[in-house]
């Protein structure tokens, strides 16, 4: 049988003296049963990891760049004029050409040693800036929320490939026993854009899926038994189980061997996972670190103190999303940037300072890398007079924690905030940076894919040195 | 692939000289074999290039394919072939390895049947069939099944998960369930149903814990265990022997071991015939094809 010839792949199988040839054929690696086997258990990494886990602040709709960590003088003298055509072109979703620009009203100051401006949306973040590495020349390629959303998480602007949290598992494993190694809290407001597919595992095997955590009791599904089944009439039902499997199994079936000791795991989750999201244990003082008990900070600030408690036990990678529902209840801040902003920051500031603080003095933050940002930033251009539209040409985002060295922002926009023009760092880089700190090459780390080795990054992303 | 060759004769009318055009033929048949044995004569069956896997059996599959132009394209016939063969029909568990493990450890070259796990579909499927709730009418619009609330509250827009009214068509089969991209059935997502995002030529089979959790706690296995639980007493009164053979010959297709019946005995002695009927579906031997 001859397959249809492809004039262009015979090119490069015949180039290189065959060489091209060789590599084709090492990327047809396929995974075995008995890779299948070890799918979560441990891996070792590629790199020395300087992070064991990752917490990803997600403010969903793009936080304002120009209000929060980015302060743009230029931009309030110039407020309500035409952008000067210098600073070049942007295009929007929904902003015209004739918008004017839109100074900011926030206030901004020096903080910490390092001395970084952070404005007076964050007051409590701003108490640990030395912590915190500012990236105020991020960018991506969408202006829209679900394809720059799916770009933040999987790389690629359309749904389908595995987000960074299931390429974190998949190269890592997992470490807890009875915890599942990526988890997402959802902002109990309501559904992204993109949906659940941006967090999800694609292509990689099912067992590197999200684990979505449900507001409310049960944060986990099919934890709790059955109504009317008690446990130990349960324990009893897995012991059949196990015994009706090992009458039949020969010592050549490990991928019955393994399903065997998945109800064994599957029983531990079920009396022990639920430990870790009650919260009884913590104390007062924990819950005013993070907010807890305070109307507008409650929320946010229980999914935070979830996020360390998992860390804690070995979850690898967390989401912990603010914003859902309609846009105005994301950080997507069209109508008014003002009322928008004050009071999704209200809800995340001190939550998020709670994070960072809690995980240092529980020697934590040095192995947690916890990442900050949206799927874009704003526009420098008001939108109907108050608002801001979507942006994704400079934008912030910041690191802390897992390896990064805080206490410094690098990169920068231009003057007015529209472009990132030094030191620009796409998401790529964020994910390469991300996955090195973890201790795995964006080039090793990859899955065979329709007849090729797809990895986190579309293009090769570079390491941000100035952080690490 | 064209429909038409050159002389303008349609594919399917082409001798068989001129198959090696019809690549389409070879793909289709390849997938069929794919689905029964879990792994295509080519592995890669999205990819017949040159970037592809070769055919492990190059004769057959083209034999295959050719059958196909000589069944008219039924592929039910195509189904009953593979189905009866000396292939399909062997144990997964050989009775002399021999050299075998050694020359050809991955079972490339078939000597004994590829065990592999049902997809998630079929598992669903299965426990229907097994507790005879399986609706066998076919067509009709796609069947949106209740999910947990939180779930349906995580959509965009909730008001298009509006769960189907009639409790029979709750119990069709799988292939008519509908499929949303962005709220997938958790029991379809936890046994490897890939995103429906991008094409999927072969699934991934993966074993892990969160399986056995959806199995024994999920909406859709207990439901069914209890319906399996009253046929087995429905169908096998109330002795408990008649109805763990009952229980084996409906849901493994054959008779219980000495050892299995003990087992499974002892069990009733305490438990009810819910919890049973539940350890049932989930035994590796309902869950394979071996």
């Amino acid at each position: 049988m001859h397959p249809i010839r492809n004039p262009r792949r015979d090119a490069i199988k015949d180039s290189f003296c065959g060489f091209g040839a060789m590599a084709l054929a090492s990327m047809l690696h396929e995974p075995t049963l008995a890779d299948m086997d070890s799918l979560t258990r441990p891996k070792s990494t590629h790199l020395p990891a300087k992070a064991k886990s990752v917490i990803f602040l997600f403010m969903a709709g793009g936080p304002s760049h120009l209000e929060t960590f980015d302060p743009k003088p230029l931009l309030n003298e110039l407020n309500g004029q035409a952008r000067p055509s210098e600073f070049g072109d942007a295009k929007y979703q929904f902003v015209q050409k004739d918008a004017k620009l839109l100074g900011s009203k926030r206030k901004f100051a020096k903080h910490g040693q390092s001395g970084i401006e952070v404005s007076d949306l964050f007051p409590n973040v701003a108490k640990v800036i030395d912590d915190i590495a500012v990236i105020r020349s991020c960018y991506g390629d969408m202006v829209v929320h679900s394809a720059a959303q799916y770009e933040l998480m999987s790389g690629r602007i359309e749904p389908g490939f595995p987000s960074m949290g299931s390429w974190s598992i998949y190269g890592l494993g997992s470490e807890s026993q009875s915890l599942p190694a990526y988890v997402v809290l959802p902002d109990p407001e309501g559904a992204l854009e993109a949906g659940q597919p941006m967090y999800g595992n694609g292509f990689l095997p099912a067992a590197y899926q999200p684990t979505m955590m449900r507001p409310g009791e049960t944060p986990v599904l099919n934890l709790d038994l059955p109504i009317g089944v008690a446990l130990k009439d349960r324990r009893r039902t897995i012991e059949l189980i196990r015994h009706l499997n090992e009458v039949n199994t020969t010592s050549q079936d490990q991928e019955f061997a393994a399903r065997i000791e998945d109800y064994e795991l599957a029983f531990k989750m079920q009396t022990e996972a639920p430990k870790v999201f009650d919260l009884s244990g913590e104390t007062e003082e924990t819950f005013s670190l993070y907010g807890i008990g305070d109307k507008s900070t409650d929320d946010y600030g229980r999914r935070c103190l979830l996020a360390r408690r998992l860390a804690e036990q070995g979850v690898r990678f967390s989401v912990v999303v603010s914003g859902g529902g309609s846009g105005n209840t994301q950080w997507d801040a069209h109508g008014d940037i003002e009322e928008n902003h004050i009071r999704m920051a209200k809800e995340t500031d001190k939550p998020v300072a709670g994070l960072l603080i809690d995980l240092k003095r529980r020697g934590l933050l040095d192995s947690t890398l916890v990442l900050w940002g949206g799927e874009f930033g704003r526009s420098p251009e008001a939108q109907g007079g108050k608002g801001r539209d979507h942006h994704n040409l400079g934008f912030t985002m910041w690191m802390a924690g897992g390896g990064i060295r805080g206490g410094q922002a690098i990169g920068a926009t231009d003057e007015i905030g529209l472009k990132a023009i030094e030191s620009p760092y796409h998401f790529r880089d964020i994910h390469t940076t991300i996955l090195n700190q973890l201790g795995l090459d964006q080039d090793r780390l990859t899955y065979p894919h329709l007849g090729r080795n797809e990895r986190l990054t579309q293009l090769r992303g570079k390491v941000i040195q100035q952080i690490v | 692939m064209k429909g038409h060759g050159k002389e303008g004769i349609p594919v399917r009318q082409l001798s068989l000289e001129k198959r090696n055009k019809a690549c389409c033929l070879r793909v289709f048949a390849n997938r069929v074999w794919l689905y029964h044995f879990g792994r295509g004569i080519v592995t890669t069956a999205n990819d017949f290039g040159a970037n592809g896997q070769r055919p492990s059996h190059p004769e057959l599959l083209d034999h295959l394919a050719g059958f196909l132009i000589q069944s008219d394209w039924q592929t039910m016939a195509l189904h009953r072939l593979i189905l009866l063969s000396n292939t399909y029909r062997q144990s997964s568990e050989p009775t002399s390895r021999g050299l075998a493990d050694s020359i050809d450890p991955n079972n490339s070259l078939l000597w004994h049947f590829p065990m592999h796990r049902l997809s998630a579909e079929e598992i669903r499927d299965s426990m229907l069939v097994a507790s005879g709730q399986l609706n066998t009418e076919m067509g009709g619009p796609g069947v949106i099944l209740q999910v947990h609330q939180d779930l349906v509250k995580q959509l965009y827009k909730p008001s298009q998960w509006e769960v189907t009214k009639s409790v029979q068509e709750r119990m069709n089969r799988s292939v008519y369930l509908f499929a949303k991209r962005n709220l997938r059935l958790p029991f379809m997502e936890v046994f490897d149903q890939p995103a429906a995002q991008t094409s999927c030529s072969s699934r991934q089979q993966s074993t892990h814990a969160p399986q056995a959790l959806e199995l024994l706690n999920g909406d859709i296995a207990n439901p069914l265990a209890a319906s399996f639980a009253q046929r087995l007493n429905r169908e096998a009164g109330d002795n408990t022997l008649a109805q763990i053979e009952t229980a084996f010959m409906l849901a493994l297709g054959r008779q219980p071991t000495d050892l299995e019946q003990q087992l499974a005995a002892s069990f009733l002695e305490k438990e009810s015939l819910n919890e049973f009927a539940l350890a049932i579906f989930n035994l590796n031997a309902f869950l394979n094809v071996r």
